[in-house]
């Protein structure tokens, strides 16, 4: 226990853990100042949106008409063409349309949808995907039948969603490079400057050098988590109340399905807290190994990408969810895709027990070692 | 300065990390090199697949004449002989050349007969002239595809196989009629070659990025923090040389820039190497596909644009090493040294990612850092923006590195000033 709080002591009262700190809170700061900047590209970019498939309805109105000027009889492409003209009169129609009546416009935009996958039934090839098509509908639906405004997904300035946006940026990188400048150099440094020679002089079992190191960078890491989520809330305050049951969109089987914003964030930070404390196992066996800053923190990051790409690139039947301890490093796609039967924790028990693998090592192996 | 850069290469170069990665490094190329070359399609692959198309219309000839003859269809039918004239004037003759041009590895010949092949619809839609759909095959897939077919033609360039239009694909198709369709022409236009050049283009597409620029982060990550600054370390040593402050920073930096241009320069002869005695030399003049403004598009030379490439990689180096030289001398810790490293990594492409639609996107220097997509305009069609360009990505990125180095400078001068 003295061991631990010493260890402890050091990472929470260093210099380097508090900038780092003051940096997470200006950095998330800084996003949510960006997020008030860009409030007038939101509606830049729907009107762009819009304006693609009104550029493409009227180059398709225009192929048909120059069509039927040589076959005024062509009943298929007279078919197409009031299609079109429809869906055209609805992009207008959207296009005209204030970006605050959210309701009309996904009332609109979904009846233009189901125009266009008529048009498509219909032989017409328009620029849409039939899966995309059928997305944009549910999503619309489901804004419609909760009563909630959708929001841009990354310039949102309601609390919950701009929670969700720094979760998403810590799931995605943020969390392992945060714990390789808090903890990277934990245990190697202490073979660089050989203190780790004094450390073998104290009267202490060597596993509890691993045990004490472990603990308080697990402890170090939902501290961090703990800023980061106060400082968004606090800075978030500042923007829109929102909703906390706002639907984020998941393939379920193949079929789309909605999971609330809260329920991401949990189960996201879930997965990335129990990935990161087996990472921090594997930072101090490969510390053991090498004894070299430099080398650890590149064969830990070597074997988080290899171990990736293992399983990213590779398809694999879906029972290699309960074996892969490598799913979760950049989780969001995991999160947002459940194929094949399979849900979002399958991989939790591996990784807790290779965790668990990794600190035997590392104690057997500190353990037999000696001074130097 | 000299005998300290050479002071500096020895210690690099006889670090068990150094030799470690370099050895890595060696094995992935070689890893890699197995991959493109069991991945690589070759003529007699396509000789099997073109045997099985004459077999088979062999047969649908002998069965449509069997018909005949049995009365199941009638010989004087307009049907009859529009069908077999088709088989044997069009389809029999054509599966006939493919499999001699196969056979014998007439790569002319293919390509004579690919575009004669593509002529016709390619002159039917230029007449329409429907560049605005983004339906896969484009206008512009179609056009780039012949005049690609047209420029190997005339130079006599080896194709890289398959030549079909399945397996042209390119940034102005957007959308597929099937999406199991997309699939398979996502996959049958991943061509690779296991020829010299071609492979150093593979490893060119692979390494000059944010993977290979992290890589090389990692060879020289320690090359300042080793020296113990702020700490009881050899810098104290360093001082106590008859040699000025600056010099140290510098040499450590000179040697890296030489380092880097040797390692370039290494991975491609090794590249071309491995190529040349598994395979052969390849083309230096295949052409390279530059999209232009308003569908227009040229092609460069595959030696050309290696060249580019390798320029602007070694730019997008030097900005980042001047960022490791800075956080080095900040933080004076390897592991924080490198994780500020990877932080603005992650910040500035994720900037740059969002920011790419802005007027003012191309003053930023990380979005240079998919060297390739910079050197083909990929970049400049994407974000609607011709100001991405080879030449700009040098010049923003030498500007970019001066602004990180006068920081350095001003402050290795506070931390010297303070430190007295």
């Amino acid at each position: 226990m003295m061991q631990f709080a010493f260890e402890l002591k050091k990472i929470i009262f260093s210099k380097k853990l508090l900038y780092i700190y003051l940096l997470l809170i200006a950095g998330v700061a800084l996003l949510f100042v960006r997020n008030v900047t860009f409030q007038s590209y939101i509606e830049k970019e729907e009107t762009e949106r819009i304006g693609i498939l009104v550029q493409n309805s009227q180059n398709l109105n225009r192929m048909y008409s120059s069509t039927l000027e040589q076959d005024p009889e062509d009943k298929d492409t007279q078919k197409l063409k009031v299609i079109n003209s429809s869906m055209l009169e609805k992009l207008y129609e959207l296009r005209g349309m204030s970006m605050d009546k959210w309701k009309n416009r996904a009332t609109i935009e979904n009846a233009f949808l189901e125009q266009v996958l008529h048009f498509k039934e219909e032989g017409g090839a328009y620029d849409l995907p039939v899966g995309e098509i059928n997305k944009m509908l549910a999503k619309n639906e489901k804004h419609l039948a909760e009563n909630i405004k959708p929001r841009h997904a990354t310039y949102s300035m309601a609390l919950p969603n701009f929670l969700k946006l720094v979760v998403d940026l810590f799931m995605n990188f943020g969390a392992m490079i945060i714990l390789v400048i808090l903890i990277g150099e934990i245990l190697a440094s202490e073979f660089e400057t050989y203190s780790i020679n004094f450390l073998y002089t104290q009267p202490i079992k060597k596993g509890t050098i691993i045990t004490s190191k472990f603990f308080s960078s697990v402890l170090v890491y939902f501290l961090t988590l703990f800023v980061l989520l106060g400082a968004a809330a606090l800075v978030g305050l500042f923007g829109f109340k929102g909703k906390y049951k706002y639907p984020v969109m998941i393939e379920r089987n193949g079929e789309v399905d909605f999971i609330t914003i809260v329920q991401y964030m949990v189960q996201g930070l879930t997965v990335v807290s129990v990935t990161v404390i087996m990472v921090i196992a594997l930072l101090l066996v490969y510390s053991l190994l090498f004894k070299h800053t430099l080398s650890t923190v590149f064969a830990l990051l070597a074997t988080m990408l290899a171990g990736y790409g293992l399983f990213a690139f590779i398809k694999w039947p879906s029972f290699f969810y309960w074996l892969n301890p490598f799913q979760y490093l950049l989780p969001e796609e995991r999160l947002l895709v459940r194929n094949a039967g399979v849900d979002w924790y399958q991989g939790i028990p591996v990784i807790l027990l290779l965790t668990v693998i990794l600190l035997l090592i590392a104690r057997k192996k500190i353990e037999t070692s000696r001074i130097s | 300065m000299l005998p300290l850069i050479q002071f500096e290469a020895i210690k690099t170069v006889k670090s068990t990390f150094f030799k470690v990665v370099l050895l890595a490094l060696t094995a992935f190329i070689i890893g890699y090199y197995v991959f493109v070359y069991m991945n690589t399609t070759r003529a007699e692959d396509l000789l099997a697949e073109a045997d099985e198309w004459l077999f088979m219309t062999q047969s649908q000839l002998e069965e449509l004449e069997a018909a005949a003859a049995s009365g199941q269809r009638d010989k004087d039918s307009k049907e009859y002989k529009e069908e077999k004239k088709m088989l044997e004037e069009f389809w029999l003759p054509r599966y006939m050349d493919e499999v001699e041009a196969f056979k014998n590895k007439d790569y002319n010949r293919m390509l004579e007969m690919e575009i004669e092949h593509r002529r016709t619809t390619l002159v039917q839609r230029l007449a329409q002239g429907d560049y605005w759909s983004t339906l896969w095959p484009s206008l512009f897939t179609d056009e780039s595809g012949s005049a690609k077919l047209e420029w190997m033609y005339e130079k006599h360039i080896q194709p890289v196989l398959p030549i079909s239009v399945f397996a042209d694909l390119t940034l102005h198709d957007k959308h597929f009629d099937d999406p199991q369709v997309g699939e398979s022409i996502k996959k049958f236009s991943v061509r690779y070659a296991s020829d010299g050049i071609h492979f150093m283009e593979h490893l060119t597409t692979l390494l000059f990025g944010v993977f290979g620029a992290g890589i090389f982060i990692f060879l020289f990550g320690d090359i300042v923090t080793r020296e113990g600054l702020g700490e009881n370390g050899p810098i104290h040593l360093l001082r106590t040389q008859p040699i000025r402050g600056y010099q140290i920073l510098a040499s450590k930096f000179i040697m890296v820039l030489v380092g880097t241009v040797l390692l370039l320069a290494s991975i491609s002869g090794l590249a071309l190497l491995i190529g040349t005695v598994f395979d052969r030399f390849g083309d230096m003049d295949y052409p390279v596909l530059i999209y232009g403004e308003d569908y227009a598009f040229t092609f460069m030379e595959m030696s050309t644009f290696l060249l580019k490439s390798a320029a602007l990689f070694f730019m997008v180096l030097v900005f980042c090493y001047s960022l490791l030289f800075l956080f080095s001398l900040l933080v004076k810790k390897t592991a924080v040294a490198i994780g500020l490293m990877l932080v603005t990594l992650f910040a500035g492409l994720k900037w740059s990612e969002q920011s790419v639609a802005s007027t003012w996107a191309h003053y930023q220097p990380f979005q240079y850092f998919s060297v390739p997509k910079v050197v083909t305009n990929e970049l400049a069609l994407t974000a609607g923006n011709f100001a991405f360009s080879f030449s700009n990505g040098l010049l923003v990125l030498v500007v970019a590195s001066a602004v990180v180095w006068a920081v350095i400078i001003a402050v290795s001068m506070l931390q010297y000033r303070f430190a007295r």
